[in-house]
Protein backbone atom coordinates (compact mmCIF):
# COMPACT_ATOMS: atom_id res chain seq x y z
CA UNK A 1 0.00 0.00 0.00
CA UNK A 2 2.66 2.27 0.76
CA UNK A 3 4.33 2.35 -2.86
CA UNK A 4 0.63 2.64 -4.51
CA UNK A 5 0.32 5.61 -2.24
CA UNK A 6 2.92 7.24 -3.20
CA UNK A 7 3.11 6.67 -6.48
CA UNK A 8 0.13 7.69 -6.95
CA UNK A 9 -0.77 10.63 -9.08
CA UNK A 10 -3.26 13.40 -8.58
CA UNK A 11 -6.85 12.84 -9.56
CA UNK A 12 -10.07 14.63 -9.32
CA UNK A 13 -12.94 13.43 -7.94
CA UNK A 14 -14.81 13.21 -10.92
CA UNK A 15 -12.05 10.49 -12.46
CA UNK A 16 -12.46 8.81 -8.87
CA UNK A 17 -15.91 8.18 -9.13
CA UNK A 18 -14.97 7.05 -12.99
CA UNK A 19 -12.39 4.45 -11.80
CA UNK A 20 -14.65 3.50 -8.71
CA UNK A 21 -17.34 2.73 -11.51
CA UNK A 22 -15.27 0.79 -13.32
CA UNK A 23 -13.68 -0.94 -10.66
CA UNK A 24 -17.59 -2.14 -9.59
CA UNK A 25 -18.34 -3.16 -13.45
CA UNK A 26 -15.62 -5.22 -13.13
CA UNK A 27 -16.64 -6.67 -9.78
CA UNK A 28 -19.69 -7.32 -10.90
CA UNK A 29 -18.77 -8.91 -14.62
CA UNK A 30 -16.69 -11.44 -13.62
CA UNK A 31 -17.27 -12.65 -9.85
CA UNK A 32 -20.87 -13.82 -10.48
CA UNK A 33 -20.24 -15.94 -13.34
CA UNK A 34 -17.46 -17.39 -11.74
CA UNK A 35 -19.52 -17.69 -8.68
CA UNK A 36 -22.43 -18.95 -10.92
CA UNK A 37 -19.93 -21.60 -12.48
CA UNK A 38 -18.79 -22.65 -9.67
CA UNK A 39 -22.18 -23.16 -7.89
CA UNK A 40 -23.21 -24.99 -11.26
CA UNK A 41 -20.10 -27.41 -11.43
CA UNK A 42 -20.58 -28.01 -7.53
CA UNK A 43 -24.38 -29.29 -8.08
CA UNK A 44 -23.40 -31.39 -10.56
CA UNK A 45 -20.70 -33.05 -8.58
CA UNK A 46 -23.20 -33.27 -5.94
CA UNK A 47 -25.45 -34.54 -7.81
CA UNK A 48 -23.49 -37.47 -8.69
CA UNK A 49 -22.01 -38.12 -5.40
CA UNK A 50 -25.13 -38.33 -3.82
CA UNK A 51 -26.67 -40.45 -6.80
CA UNK A 52 -23.54 -43.06 -5.50
CA UNK A 53 -23.64 -42.81 -2.18
CA UNK A 54 -26.83 -41.37 -1.25
CA UNK A 55 -27.62 -37.87 -0.10
CA UNK A 56 -27.06 -38.36 3.33
CA UNK A 57 -23.52 -37.60 3.12
CA UNK A 58 -23.40 -34.40 1.03
CA UNK A 59 -26.14 -32.17 2.50
CA UNK A 60 -24.47 -30.88 4.78
CA UNK A 61 -21.19 -29.50 2.41
CA UNK A 62 -24.01 -28.33 0.23
CA UNK A 63 -25.24 -26.37 2.89
CA UNK A 64 -21.69 -25.17 3.66
CA UNK A 65 -21.11 -24.24 -0.03
CA UNK A 66 -24.45 -22.29 -0.30
CA UNK A 67 -23.38 -20.22 2.96
CA UNK A 68 -19.81 -19.93 2.30
CA UNK A 69 -20.92 -18.58 -1.63
CA UNK A 70 -23.69 -16.04 0.12
CA UNK A 71 -21.14 -15.06 1.67
CA UNK A 72 -18.79 -14.41 -1.29
CA UNK A 73 -21.39 -12.69 -2.78
CA UNK A 74 -22.46 -10.57 0.27
CA UNK A 75 -18.58 -9.52 0.08
CA UNK A 76 -18.44 -8.76 -3.48
CA UNK A 77 -22.02 -7.13 -3.85
CA UNK A 78 -24.54 -9.26 -1.97
CA UNK A 79 -27.42 -10.76 -3.79
CA UNK A 80 -25.47 -11.64 -6.74
CA UNK A 81 -24.98 -15.31 -6.91
CA UNK A 82 -28.93 -16.25 -5.74
CA UNK A 83 -29.33 -13.75 -9.19
CA UNK A 84 -26.83 -15.69 -11.04
CA UNK A 85 -27.72 -18.87 -9.71
CA UNK A 86 -31.35 -18.02 -11.31
CA UNK A 87 -30.16 -17.53 -14.49
CA UNK A 88 -27.95 -20.78 -14.67
CA UNK A 89 -30.69 -22.72 -13.56
CA UNK A 90 -33.42 -23.04 -15.70
CA UNK A 91 -31.53 -24.53 -18.38
CA UNK A 92 -29.68 -27.19 -15.95
CA UNK A 93 -33.16 -28.05 -14.59
CA UNK A 94 -34.13 -28.63 -18.47
CA UNK A 95 -31.24 -30.26 -19.06
CA UNK A 96 -32.22 -32.96 -15.75
CA UNK A 97 -35.33 -33.34 -16.42
CA UNK A 98 -35.01 -34.47 -20.39
CA UNK A 99 -32.51 -36.84 -18.84
CA UNK A 100 -34.82 -37.78 -16.11
CA UNK A 101 -37.44 -38.84 -18.91
CA UNK A 102 -34.98 -41.68 -20.63
CA UNK A 103 -33.84 -43.04 -17.54
CA UNK A 104 -37.49 -43.17 -16.35
CA UNK A 105 -38.07 -45.01 -19.70
CA UNK A 106 -35.71 -47.12 -19.47
CA UNK A 107 -36.14 -48.18 -16.11
CA UNK A 108 -40.29 -48.98 -16.96
CA UNK A 109 -38.51 -51.58 -19.67
CA UNK A 110 -36.34 -53.30 -17.14
CA UNK A 111 -39.32 -53.31 -14.09
CA UNK A 112 -41.10 -55.09 -17.36
CA UNK A 113 -39.05 -57.75 -18.22
CA UNK A 114 -38.26 -58.16 -14.89
CA UNK A 115 -42.13 -58.59 -14.38
CA UNK A 116 -42.65 -60.99 -17.05
CA UNK A 117 -39.65 -63.44 -16.12
CA UNK A 118 -41.61 -63.66 -12.30
CA UNK A 119 -44.08 -64.10 -14.29
CA UNK A 120 -42.75 -67.01 -16.77
CA UNK A 121 -41.03 -68.93 -13.79
CA UNK A 122 -44.11 -68.94 -11.84
CA UNK A 123 -46.18 -70.27 -14.30
CA UNK A 124 -43.59 -72.85 -14.86
CA UNK A 125 -43.36 -73.79 -11.34
CA UNK A 126 -47.52 -73.87 -11.39
CA UNK A 127 -47.55 -76.23 -14.16
CA UNK A 128 -44.58 -78.53 -12.80
CA UNK A 129 -47.08 -78.31 -9.50
CA UNK A 130 -49.55 -79.71 -11.67
CA UNK A 131 -47.76 -82.18 -13.08
CA UNK A 132 -47.97 -81.19 -16.92
CA UNK A 133 -44.11 -80.88 -17.19
CA UNK A 134 -43.64 -84.72 -15.98
CA UNK A 135 -41.14 -85.26 -13.17
CA UNK A 136 -39.16 -82.46 -12.23
CA UNK A 137 -35.89 -83.15 -10.45
CA UNK A 138 -35.26 -81.18 -7.39
CA UNK A 139 -32.52 -79.12 -8.75
CA UNK A 140 -34.90 -77.56 -11.64
CA UNK A 141 -37.61 -76.59 -9.20
CA UNK A 142 -34.77 -75.18 -6.83
CA UNK A 143 -33.00 -73.17 -9.69
CA UNK A 144 -36.76 -72.00 -10.68
CA UNK A 145 -37.71 -71.09 -7.61
CA UNK A 146 -34.49 -68.56 -6.61
CA UNK A 147 -34.56 -67.68 -9.99
CA UNK A 148 -37.79 -66.28 -9.84
CA UNK A 149 -37.25 -64.56 -6.12
CA UNK A 150 -34.26 -63.10 -7.57
CA UNK A 151 -36.52 -61.38 -10.49
CA UNK A 152 -38.73 -60.39 -7.88
CA UNK A 153 -35.59 -58.45 -6.36
CA UNK A 154 -34.90 -57.07 -9.66
CA UNK A 155 -38.49 -56.19 -10.61
CA UNK A 156 -39.08 -54.75 -6.80
CA UNK A 157 -35.63 -52.46 -7.90
CA UNK A 158 -36.50 -51.07 -10.76
CA UNK A 159 -39.89 -50.11 -9.16
CA UNK A 160 -38.25 -48.33 -6.16
CA UNK A 161 -36.19 -46.20 -8.34
CA UNK A 162 -39.66 -45.56 -10.14
CA UNK A 163 -41.54 -44.71 -6.66
CA UNK A 164 -38.69 -42.53 -5.95
CA UNK A 165 -38.69 -40.48 -9.14
CA UNK A 166 -42.54 -40.13 -8.65
CA UNK A 167 -43.78 -42.35 -10.71
CA UNK A 168 -46.06 -44.73 -10.81
CA UNK A 169 -44.95 -48.75 -10.83
CA UNK A 170 -44.92 -51.39 -13.46
CA UNK A 171 -46.96 -54.27 -12.70
CA UNK A 172 -47.40 -55.67 -16.05
CA UNK A 173 -45.32 -58.10 -18.10
CA UNK A 174 -43.42 -56.08 -20.86
CA UNK A 175 -46.22 -56.02 -23.60
CA UNK A 176 -43.34 -56.73 -26.69
CA UNK A 177 -42.33 -60.08 -25.02
CA UNK A 178 -45.34 -61.07 -23.23
CA UNK A 179 -47.17 -62.28 -26.58
CA UNK A 180 -44.33 -65.07 -27.20
CA UNK A 181 -43.79 -65.73 -23.87
CA UNK A 182 -47.27 -66.79 -23.17
CA UNK A 183 -47.47 -68.83 -26.51
CA UNK A 184 -44.06 -70.30 -25.65
CA UNK A 185 -45.91 -71.76 -21.96
CA UNK A 186 -48.78 -73.00 -23.39
CA UNK A 187 -46.80 -75.64 -25.38
CA UNK A 188 -44.23 -76.30 -23.18
CA UNK A 189 -44.43 -80.46 -21.99
CA UNK A 190 -41.17 -81.16 -20.68
CA UNK A 191 -38.31 -79.46 -18.24
CA UNK A 192 -36.19 -79.25 -21.35
CA UNK A 193 -39.15 -76.94 -23.01
CA UNK A 194 -38.95 -74.94 -20.02
CA UNK A 195 -35.46 -74.56 -19.58
CA UNK A 196 -34.83 -73.42 -23.45
CA UNK A 197 -37.63 -70.70 -22.99
CA UNK A 198 -36.24 -69.26 -19.94
CA UNK A 199 -32.83 -69.53 -21.31
CA UNK A 200 -34.46 -67.10 -24.04
CA UNK A 201 -35.87 -64.79 -21.53
CA UNK A 202 -32.31 -64.65 -19.28
CA UNK A 203 -30.48 -63.90 -22.22
CA UNK A 204 -32.81 -61.06 -23.70
CA UNK A 205 -32.84 -59.50 -20.20
CA UNK A 206 -28.77 -59.63 -20.04
CA UNK A 207 -28.60 -58.39 -23.64
CA UNK A 208 -31.43 -55.26 -22.60
CA UNK A 209 -29.22 -54.53 -19.96
CA UNK A 210 -26.18 -54.50 -21.65
CA UNK A 211 -27.33 -52.56 -24.59
CA UNK A 212 -29.25 -49.82 -22.35
CA UNK A 213 -26.88 -49.24 -19.27
CA UNK A 214 -24.84 -46.31 -20.69
CA UNK A 215 -27.75 -44.37 -21.75
CA UNK A 216 -28.47 -44.34 -18.26
CA UNK A 217 -27.97 -40.21 -17.15
CA UNK A 218 -28.10 -40.99 -13.73
CA UNK A 219 -25.08 -43.35 -11.85
CA UNK A 220 -27.38 -45.16 -9.04
CA UNK A 221 -29.60 -46.38 -11.74
CA UNK A 222 -26.53 -47.67 -14.50
CA UNK A 223 -25.26 -49.09 -11.08
CA UNK A 224 -28.09 -50.87 -10.17
CA UNK A 225 -28.20 -52.66 -14.14
CA UNK A 226 -24.84 -53.09 -13.72
CA UNK A 227 -25.55 -55.20 -10.45
CA UNK A 228 -28.28 -57.09 -12.17
CA UNK A 229 -26.95 -57.98 -15.63
CA UNK A 230 -24.16 -60.57 -14.15
CA UNK A 231 -26.80 -62.46 -12.20
CA UNK A 232 -29.10 -62.78 -15.24
CA UNK A 233 -25.64 -64.35 -17.17
CA UNK A 234 -25.31 -66.64 -14.31
CA UNK A 235 -28.81 -67.67 -14.10
CA UNK A 236 -28.40 -68.59 -18.59
CA UNK A 237 -25.47 -70.21 -17.57
CA UNK A 238 -26.76 -72.96 -15.24
CA UNK A 239 -29.65 -73.21 -17.84
CA UNK A 240 -26.95 -73.76 -20.63
CA UNK A 241 -25.42 -76.72 -18.14
CA UNK A 242 -29.08 -77.99 -17.73
CA UNK A 243 -29.54 -78.08 -21.29
CA UNK A 244 -26.24 -79.63 -22.05
CA UNK A 245 -24.62 -76.28 -23.75
CA UNK A 246 -20.86 -75.28 -22.36
CA UNK A 247 -22.20 -72.90 -19.82
CA UNK A 248 -19.76 -69.70 -21.08
CA UNK A 249 -20.55 -69.54 -24.43
CA UNK A 250 -19.40 -66.11 -25.45
CA UNK A 251 -16.25 -64.05 -24.24
CA UNK A 252 -18.11 -60.94 -24.23
CA UNK A 253 -22.42 -60.56 -23.88
CA UNK A 254 -23.64 -60.51 -27.12
CA UNK A 255 -26.60 -58.18 -27.83
CA UNK A 256 -29.01 -60.39 -29.84
CA UNK A 257 -32.84 -59.65 -29.05
CA UNK A 258 -31.71 -56.85 -26.87
CA UNK A 259 -34.96 -54.72 -26.29
CA UNK A 260 -34.82 -50.64 -26.36
CA UNK A 261 -36.45 -47.63 -24.89
CA UNK A 262 -39.09 -47.92 -27.58
CA UNK A 263 -39.77 -51.24 -26.58
CA UNK A 264 -40.79 -50.39 -22.82
CA UNK B 1 -11.30 19.30 -6.04
CA UNK B 2 -7.76 17.24 -4.36
CA UNK B 3 -8.41 13.55 -3.45
CA UNK B 4 -7.69 12.95 0.44
CA UNK B 5 -5.14 10.55 -0.32
CA UNK B 6 -5.57 8.58 3.64
CA UNK B 7 -9.69 8.13 2.63
CA UNK B 8 -8.48 7.15 -1.16
CA UNK B 9 -5.60 4.45 0.68
CA UNK B 10 -8.70 2.98 3.06
CA UNK B 11 -10.60 2.59 0.40
CA UNK B 12 -8.10 0.83 -1.65
CA UNK B 13 -7.44 -1.22 1.45
CA UNK B 14 -10.50 -2.10 1.95
CA UNK B 15 -11.55 -3.05 -1.80
CA UNK B 16 -8.39 -4.89 -1.77
CA UNK B 17 -9.60 -6.82 1.38
CA UNK B 18 -13.03 -7.32 -0.64
CA UNK B 19 -10.57 -8.97 -3.53
CA UNK B 20 -8.68 -11.03 -1.28
CA UNK B 21 -11.72 -12.51 0.37
CA UNK B 22 -13.86 -13.35 -2.62
CA UNK B 23 -11.14 -15.12 -4.02
CA UNK B 24 -10.28 -17.17 -0.88
CA UNK B 25 -13.71 -18.12 -1.09
CA UNK B 26 -13.18 -18.61 -4.62
CA UNK B 27 -10.20 -20.64 -4.33
CA UNK B 28 -12.10 -22.76 -1.44
CA UNK B 29 -14.46 -23.13 -3.84
CA UNK B 30 -12.25 -24.63 -6.50
CA UNK B 31 -10.15 -26.71 -4.36
CA UNK B 32 -13.28 -28.47 -3.10
CA UNK B 33 -14.66 -29.37 -6.38
CA UNK B 34 -11.36 -30.77 -7.21
CA UNK B 35 -11.54 -33.15 -4.27
CA UNK B 36 -15.27 -33.83 -5.21
CA UNK B 37 -14.02 -34.35 -8.87
CA UNK B 38 -11.54 -37.11 -7.21
CA UNK B 39 -14.74 -38.91 -5.34
CA UNK B 40 -17.18 -38.52 -8.47
CA UNK B 41 -17.03 -37.85 -12.16
CA UNK B 42 -17.92 -34.75 -13.74
CA UNK B 43 -19.31 -34.98 -17.09
CA UNK B 44 -16.77 -33.13 -19.97
CA UNK B 45 -19.02 -30.57 -21.34
CA UNK B 46 -20.08 -28.48 -17.32
CA UNK B 47 -15.98 -28.68 -16.88
CA UNK B 48 -15.32 -27.23 -20.00
CA UNK B 49 -17.67 -24.18 -19.36
CA UNK B 50 -16.47 -23.75 -16.07
CA UNK B 51 -13.22 -23.83 -16.71
CA UNK B 52 -13.79 -21.53 -19.53
CA UNK B 53 -16.04 -19.17 -17.34
CA UNK B 54 -13.44 -19.47 -14.67
CA UNK B 55 -10.24 -19.04 -17.10
CA UNK B 56 -12.63 -15.68 -18.13
CA UNK B 57 -13.25 -14.37 -14.41
CA UNK B 58 -9.53 -14.76 -13.79
CA UNK B 59 -8.26 -13.50 -16.87
CA UNK B 60 -10.56 -10.29 -15.80
CA UNK B 61 -9.36 -9.90 -12.51
CA UNK B 62 -5.77 -10.31 -13.57
CA UNK B 63 -5.05 -13.35 -11.51
CA UNK B 64 -2.62 -15.92 -13.22
CA UNK B 65 -2.00 -18.03 -10.16
CA UNK B 66 -6.03 -18.59 -10.60
CA UNK B 67 -5.23 -19.66 -14.20
CA UNK B 68 -2.99 -21.96 -13.41
CA UNK B 69 -4.07 -23.40 -10.44
CA UNK B 70 -6.84 -23.97 -13.03
CA UNK B 71 -5.08 -25.47 -15.84
CA UNK B 72 -3.35 -27.80 -13.16
CA UNK B 73 -6.79 -28.72 -11.70
CA UNK B 74 -7.61 -29.63 -15.51
CA UNK B 75 -4.55 -31.73 -15.56
CA UNK B 76 -5.88 -33.91 -12.25
CA UNK B 77 -9.41 -34.15 -13.21
CA UNK B 78 -9.26 -35.46 -16.82
CA UNK B 79 -11.42 -38.73 -17.10
CA UNK B 80 -9.34 -40.27 -19.57
CA UNK B 81 -6.66 -40.57 -17.50
CA UNK B 82 -9.28 -42.80 -15.25
CA UNK B 83 -10.45 -44.95 -18.04
CA UNK B 84 -6.59 -45.95 -18.43
CA UNK B 85 -6.11 -46.80 -14.92
CA UNK B 86 -9.50 -49.26 -15.25
CA UNK B 87 -8.07 -50.36 -18.40
CA UNK B 88 -4.63 -51.50 -16.95
CA UNK B 89 -5.83 -53.04 -14.22
CA UNK B 90 -8.35 -54.84 -16.13
CA UNK B 91 -5.74 -56.24 -18.33
CA UNK B 92 -3.43 -57.18 -15.70
CA UNK B 93 -6.68 -59.04 -13.48
CA UNK B 94 -7.07 -60.82 -16.74
CA UNK B 95 -3.31 -61.80 -17.59
CA UNK B 96 -2.88 -62.87 -13.54
CA UNK B 97 -6.27 -65.21 -14.66
CA UNK B 98 -4.24 -66.45 -17.53
CA UNK B 99 -1.22 -67.45 -15.39
CA UNK B 100 -3.25 -69.24 -12.64
CA UNK B 101 -5.23 -71.21 -15.21
CA UNK B 102 -2.09 -72.47 -16.99
CA UNK B 103 -0.19 -72.90 -13.99
CA UNK B 104 -3.37 -75.20 -12.20
CA UNK B 105 -3.50 -76.86 -16.14
CA UNK B 106 0.46 -77.93 -15.53
CA UNK B 107 -0.47 -79.60 -11.93
CA UNK B 108 -1.32 -83.49 -12.13
CA UNK B 109 -4.51 -84.13 -12.97
CA UNK B 110 -5.88 -85.42 -10.13
CA UNK B 111 -4.54 -82.27 -7.89
CA UNK B 112 -5.62 -79.90 -10.89
CA UNK B 113 -8.90 -81.36 -10.89
CA UNK B 114 -8.46 -81.61 -14.81
CA UNK B 115 -8.88 -85.51 -14.69
CA UNK B 116 -12.85 -84.80 -15.12
CA UNK B 117 -13.27 -83.70 -18.72
CA UNK B 118 -15.84 -80.98 -17.94
CA UNK B 119 -13.24 -79.02 -15.87
CA UNK B 120 -10.34 -79.60 -18.04
CA UNK B 121 -12.33 -77.93 -20.82
CA UNK B 122 -13.46 -75.41 -18.49
CA UNK B 123 -9.97 -74.43 -18.00
CA UNK B 124 -8.63 -74.34 -21.46
CA UNK B 125 -12.14 -72.16 -22.54
CA UNK B 126 -11.41 -69.91 -19.60
CA UNK B 127 -7.85 -69.29 -20.56
CA UNK B 128 -9.06 -68.79 -24.42
CA UNK B 129 -11.55 -66.13 -22.97
CA UNK B 130 -8.95 -64.51 -20.71
CA UNK B 131 -6.81 -64.13 -23.21
CA UNK B 132 -9.82 -62.33 -25.53
CA UNK B 133 -10.76 -60.14 -22.48
CA UNK B 134 -7.05 -59.18 -21.89
CA UNK B 135 -6.72 -58.11 -25.88
CA UNK B 136 -10.08 -56.39 -25.75
CA UNK B 137 -8.65 -54.03 -23.00
CA UNK B 138 -5.68 -53.35 -24.49
CA UNK B 139 -7.06 -52.39 -27.17
CA UNK B 140 -9.22 -49.64 -25.60
CA UNK B 141 -5.35 -49.02 -24.40
CA UNK B 142 -4.02 -48.31 -28.00
CA UNK B 143 -7.16 -46.89 -28.81
CA UNK B 144 -6.38 -44.10 -25.86
CA UNK B 145 -2.71 -43.76 -27.07
CA UNK B 146 -1.95 -45.38 -23.67
CA UNK B 147 0.93 -48.15 -22.57
CA UNK B 148 -0.74 -51.20 -22.64
CA UNK B 149 -0.34 -53.94 -19.86
CA UNK B 150 1.26 -56.74 -20.49
CA UNK B 151 1.96 -57.62 -17.16
CA UNK B 152 0.29 -59.46 -13.95
CA UNK B 153 -1.95 -57.43 -11.53
CA UNK B 154 1.17 -58.12 -8.67
CA UNK B 155 -0.39 -57.17 -5.69
CA UNK B 156 -3.13 -60.22 -5.92
CA UNK B 157 -0.19 -62.23 -6.96
CA UNK B 158 1.94 -61.29 -3.80
CA UNK B 159 -1.29 -61.59 -1.67
CA UNK B 160 -3.53 -64.60 -2.85
CA UNK B 161 -2.20 -66.34 -5.73
CA UNK B 162 1.41 -67.23 -4.82
CA UNK B 163 0.35 -68.75 -0.94
CA UNK B 164 -2.70 -70.36 -2.83
CA UNK B 165 -1.03 -71.83 -4.96
CA UNK B 166 2.20 -72.80 -2.81
CA UNK B 167 -0.63 -74.85 -0.75
CA UNK B 168 -2.67 -76.32 -3.30
CA UNK B 169 -3.49 -80.30 -2.18
CA UNK B 170 -6.01 -81.30 -4.63
CA UNK B 171 -8.67 -79.68 -7.09
CA UNK B 172 -11.19 -77.91 -4.46
CA UNK B 173 -8.01 -75.41 -3.86
CA UNK B 174 -7.95 -74.62 -7.18
CA UNK B 175 -11.13 -74.12 -7.79
CA UNK B 176 -11.14 -71.84 -4.18
CA UNK B 177 -8.38 -69.94 -6.21
CA UNK B 178 -9.66 -69.40 -9.28
CA UNK B 179 -13.40 -68.51 -7.76
CA UNK B 180 -10.95 -65.51 -6.04
CA UNK B 181 -10.04 -64.20 -8.87
CA UNK B 182 -12.77 -64.39 -10.94
CA UNK B 183 -14.73 -62.83 -8.30
CA UNK B 184 -12.79 -59.80 -7.88
CA UNK B 185 -12.61 -59.43 -11.65
CA UNK B 186 -16.52 -59.84 -12.04
CA UNK B 187 -17.31 -57.52 -8.72
CA UNK B 188 -14.01 -54.85 -10.05
CA UNK B 189 -15.26 -54.74 -13.27
CA UNK B 190 -19.28 -53.88 -12.08
CA UNK B 191 -18.15 -51.00 -9.74
CA UNK B 192 -15.49 -49.58 -11.78
CA UNK B 193 -18.18 -49.39 -14.88
CA UNK B 194 -20.38 -47.85 -12.35
CA UNK B 195 -17.75 -45.22 -11.86
CA UNK B 196 -16.45 -44.76 -14.87
CA UNK B 197 -17.77 -42.26 -17.54
CA UNK B 198 -20.05 -44.00 -20.13
CA UNK B 199 -18.88 -42.00 -22.69
CA UNK B 200 -15.30 -43.28 -22.22
CA UNK B 201 -13.34 -46.01 -23.84
CA UNK B 202 -13.67 -48.38 -20.47
CA UNK B 203 -16.91 -48.52 -20.44
CA UNK B 204 -18.28 -50.51 -22.62
CA UNK B 205 -15.81 -53.32 -22.22
CA UNK B 206 -16.26 -53.52 -18.62
CA UNK B 207 -20.47 -53.67 -19.34
CA UNK B 208 -19.45 -56.82 -21.73
CA UNK B 209 -16.89 -58.23 -19.74
CA UNK B 210 -17.95 -58.28 -16.00
CA UNK B 211 -21.40 -60.84 -16.90
CA UNK B 212 -18.74 -63.22 -18.48
CA UNK B 213 -16.28 -63.16 -15.39
CA UNK B 214 -19.98 -63.73 -13.25
CA UNK B 215 -20.47 -66.52 -15.23
CA UNK B 216 -17.08 -68.47 -14.89
CA UNK B 217 -17.95 -67.72 -10.81
CA UNK B 218 -21.20 -69.27 -11.38
CA UNK B 219 -19.78 -72.78 -12.90
CA UNK B 220 -17.31 -72.42 -10.77
CA UNK B 221 -19.25 -72.06 -7.45
CA UNK B 222 -21.18 -75.62 -8.96
CA UNK B 223 -18.27 -77.36 -9.10
CA UNK B 224 -17.15 -76.41 -6.18
CA UNK B 225 -20.30 -77.49 -4.23
CA UNK B 226 -20.23 -80.90 -5.99
CA UNK B 227 -16.77 -81.32 -4.78
CA UNK B 228 -17.46 -80.73 -1.41
CA UNK B 229 -20.65 -83.15 -1.36
CA UNK B 230 -18.15 -85.62 -2.74
CA UNK B 231 -19.97 -85.91 -6.23
CA UNK B 232 -17.15 -85.14 -8.66
CA UNK B 233 -19.21 -87.74 -10.82
CA UNK B 234 -22.13 -85.27 -11.37
CA UNK B 235 -19.55 -82.48 -12.60
CA UNK B 236 -20.70 -83.80 -16.26
CA UNK B 237 -22.06 -82.43 -19.68
CA UNK B 238 -25.13 -82.67 -20.18
CA UNK B 239 -25.59 -82.14 -16.75
CA UNK B 240 -27.08 -85.59 -14.45
CA UNK B 241 -30.03 -83.48 -13.63
CA UNK B 242 -32.14 -86.09 -11.95
CA UNK B 243 -29.31 -86.89 -10.04
CA UNK B 244 -28.30 -83.40 -8.74
CA UNK B 245 -28.63 -82.33 -5.35
CA UNK B 246 -31.57 -79.91 -4.47
CA UNK B 247 -28.67 -77.51 -3.72
CA UNK B 248 -27.31 -77.57 -6.78
CA UNK B 249 -29.84 -75.67 -8.03
CA UNK B 250 -29.07 -72.11 -6.99
CA UNK B 251 -25.38 -72.39 -5.50
CA UNK B 252 -24.10 -70.17 -8.40
CA UNK B 253 -26.03 -67.67 -8.19
CA UNK B 254 -25.78 -66.64 -3.97
CA UNK B 255 -27.07 -63.31 -4.33
CA UNK B 256 -29.56 -61.36 -6.48
CA UNK B 257 -27.36 -58.49 -7.22
CA UNK B 258 -23.54 -58.81 -8.02
CA UNK B 259 -21.81 -57.92 -4.98
CA UNK B 260 -18.96 -55.69 -5.59
CA UNK B 261 -16.95 -55.92 -1.62
CA UNK B 262 -14.41 -57.74 -3.70
CA UNK B 263 -13.59 -54.81 -6.12
CA UNK B 264 -9.80 -54.55 -6.33
CA UNK B 265 -8.36 -50.67 -6.63
CA UNK B 266 -8.60 -49.51 -9.58
CA UNK B 267 -4.98 -48.25 -10.36
CA UNK B 268 -3.34 -51.46 -8.88
CA UNK B 269 -2.21 -52.73 -11.91
CA UNK B 270 -1.47 -49.52 -13.20
CA UNK B 271 1.46 -49.34 -16.22
CA UNK B 272 4.16 -46.95 -14.69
Amino acid sequence: MANMKNSMPDIDERELANLTRDLDAMHKDTFPTAIAALAEIREKALDTISDTRGLAGVRASRRGFLAGGLATAGAVGGGILLAACGTEATPSASATAAAAAGDITLAKLNAGVETLAVFAYGAALTAAGAGKLGAVPAVVQQFATTAKAQHTDHAGAWNEVLTAAGQATVSKNNAKLEPTVTAALGSVKTIVDVAKLALTLESVALATYNKNVGDFADAKYRQLALTIAPVEAQHAAILNFVLGNYPVPDSVIKLDGALTAADA
Amino acid sequence: MKVDDKRLSELIEESNDTHSDAMRATHGAVAEMVELRHEAPVSELPRRRFINRSLFAAGALGLGAGALYLSRATITVNAADEDVAYLQTAAAIENLAISVYTQAASLPPALSGAANPVIAAFVTNTIKQHKEHAATFNGALTALSAKIQSGIDQPVQDTVVKPALSAIAGPADVVKLALTLEDAAAASYVKWAGDADPKGKAFAPLVAIAPVEAQHVAVLLAVQGLLAASRPDLIALPAPVAQLPAAAGDIAFPNARYQTKNARPEDEGKVS
